[in-house]
């Protein structure tokens, strides 16, 4: 969605405009501005709690890191590079490591059942009471996933929302490392392609 | 090992964070070294981003702002990277290398970074709009912040990568769509997000207006809005002291969302009504609104 684009030159005007606004805010946010720091958190925090959530269940922990994640985002926004992608992608890769790192961090988080990864793909798109255009979003990711072989499929969800590692991943799937690491990379290219991330 | 002959295996692994910390540190190293891998991983996170986004939105307690903005009130920011940092070696080689090696310090980076629509009126205006900026950075800052996190996500959704798909399936045109985004893009676009209840089935309606005054136009984004009959037709109007202005009529879909460009101008300060016509429209309001937005300070 918002990401990317900056890098497909011809499509700017389109696609752009929406992380503008959420660039403005971090380019503010930068210069120590708090209430441009308020209006990104307004756009962003039901994101960040949503993946945080997804990869670390437990409701409470999930805000704690929230928390970190915004603090972070305060702390490093004069770090954000304009060039590498969009605010959008740079918050949810902040957001993203951070539930990992918690993951890893609390045996608790080992004791989810290894299911969790496996089954979330196909019952993930069954929820409804989204709005329109995120379920609009969800069917060209959830397309983009249904075009990977089963264990690109696999491998890619159980490491990013499972948060296993890839020895883990290997481990689950009962095939060798060197797979997994194969199939996590060409599995990210063909959803990179598949959803006109530009390269 | 062979992954360890060829670094760049790692790139999936490493984008999805599923590396060990040494094996992070190796691949870094390698990103370090090589602008090809940088620019394979860059694009691989973007992607990861998206998978982020597919996560279903959980709208945190208000605790969390509040706590958080008492937070950085306290807590500095790291200083700002040196020319020397890697992130001028990675912009280079990217096709967006003018902007990207702008420093991101000064203004928003909008004008470099996002050319408006082809065409439109929107750079012109920007230039000469500090005035009107000013006022709606004023009017935005001392406006509580309670926006619908859902609603203006969504309109950030609503107007990225997907806007022909939107467009589309809310049966809107590519012109609309990109009048949307041309009205978001304004420096001087401004949101108001209303929640309502309806009495008659409990539903929770929210409706958001996005504005922009330098264009006179405004769109509204509703969620939660019963679709009418056939013979009904909910209707927009731009209402100032001289009473309202028919400014088009909508449907919305079976789960209720819609979205439209509103008709004619907007004037400063009008407020933005919704009322149920028959179908077609009326030329006056025969009903009372079922939703006002005040665009005024």
């Amino acid at each position: 969605m918002l990401v990317l684009v900056e890098n497909a030159p011809g499509t700017e005007s389109e696609i752009g405009t929406p992380s503008s606004t959420l660039e403005d805010y971090l380019g503010r946010v930068a210069a120590g501005d708090q209430q441009a720091f308020a209006s990104l958190y307004d756009l962003m925090a039901s994101r960040v709690l949503g993946l945080i959530r997804k990869v670390l269940i437990d409701h409470a922990q999930s805000e704690e890191v929230a928390q970190e994640v915004f603090l972070e985002i305060w702390q490093n926004a004069t770090r954000f590079e304009v060039g590498r992608g969009a605010a959008a992608s740079w918050i949810m890769t902040i957001a993203h490591r951070r539930a990992i790192d918690r993951v890893r961090a609390s045996q608790a988080g080992r004791d989810r059942d290894v299911k969790i990864g496996i089954r979330d793909f196909p019952t993930a798109f069954d929820e409804v009471a989204e709005s329109a255009e995120i379920s609009i979003e969800h069917e060209r990711v959830s397309r983009a996933m249904a075009n990977l072989t089963e264990i690109q499929r696999q491998a890619v969800s159980l490491a990013y929302y499972g948060g296993y590692s890839q020895s883990e991943v290997a481990d689950i799937l009962s095939v060798p490392l060197g797979t997994v690491k194969t199939r996590l990379r060409d599995g990210m290219i063909r959803l990179r392609d598949e959803l006109g991330v530009a390269s | 090992m062979t992954e360890q002959q060829n670094p760049s295996e790692l790139a999936g692994a490493y984008v999805l964070n599923a590396l060990s910390d040494q094996e992070r540190v190796e691949y870094e190293r390698h990103l370090a070294s090589s602008a090809d891998a940088r620019r394979e991983a860059d694009s691989l996170e973007n992607t990861a981003a998206l998978l982020g986004f597919d996560a279903e939105p959980v709208e945190p307690p208000a605790s969390l702002r509040a706590d958080l903005l008492a937070a950085i009130a306290t807590t500095p920011q790291l200083p700002r990277q040196t020319a020397t940092d890697v992130s001028d070696a990675v912009a280079t080689p990217a096709p967006v290398a003018s902007s990207a090696a702008t420093p991101q310090q000064q203004q928003p980076a909008r004008p470099t970074i996002v050319p408006a629509a082809p065409g439109t009126k929107a750079a012109t205006t920007r230039a000469s709009s500090t005035k009107a900026q000013r006022k709606a950075e004023r009017r935005w800052y001392t406006q509580p912040l309670a926006f619908a996190v859902a609603a203006v996500a969504l309109v950030a959704v609503l107007l990225g990568v997907n806007t022909v798909t939107s467009a589309l399936n809310n049966g809107n045109g590519l012109t609309q769509a990109l009048q949307l985004a041309q009205i978001n893009a304004q420096p001087d676009a401004q949101r108001e997000t209303i929640k309502l209840t309806n009495i008659n089935d409990d539903q929770r309606v929210v409706a958001t207006l996005v504005w922009s005054g330098d264009l006179g136009q405004s769109v509204i984004i509703v969620d939660g809005l019963a679709s009418l009959p056939d013979e009904k037709t909910y209707e927009l109007w731009y209402i100032n002291d001289e009473g309202p202005v028919s400014a088009g009529t909508f449907n919305t879909s079976g789960n209720g969302d819609s979205w439209r460009i509103l008709d004619g101008e907007m004037g400063a300060g009008d407020a933005v009504g919704v009322t149920v016509e028959p179908a077609g429209g009326s030329e006056q309001p025969t009903t009372d609104p079922l939703i006002v937005i005040h665009t005024a300070a």
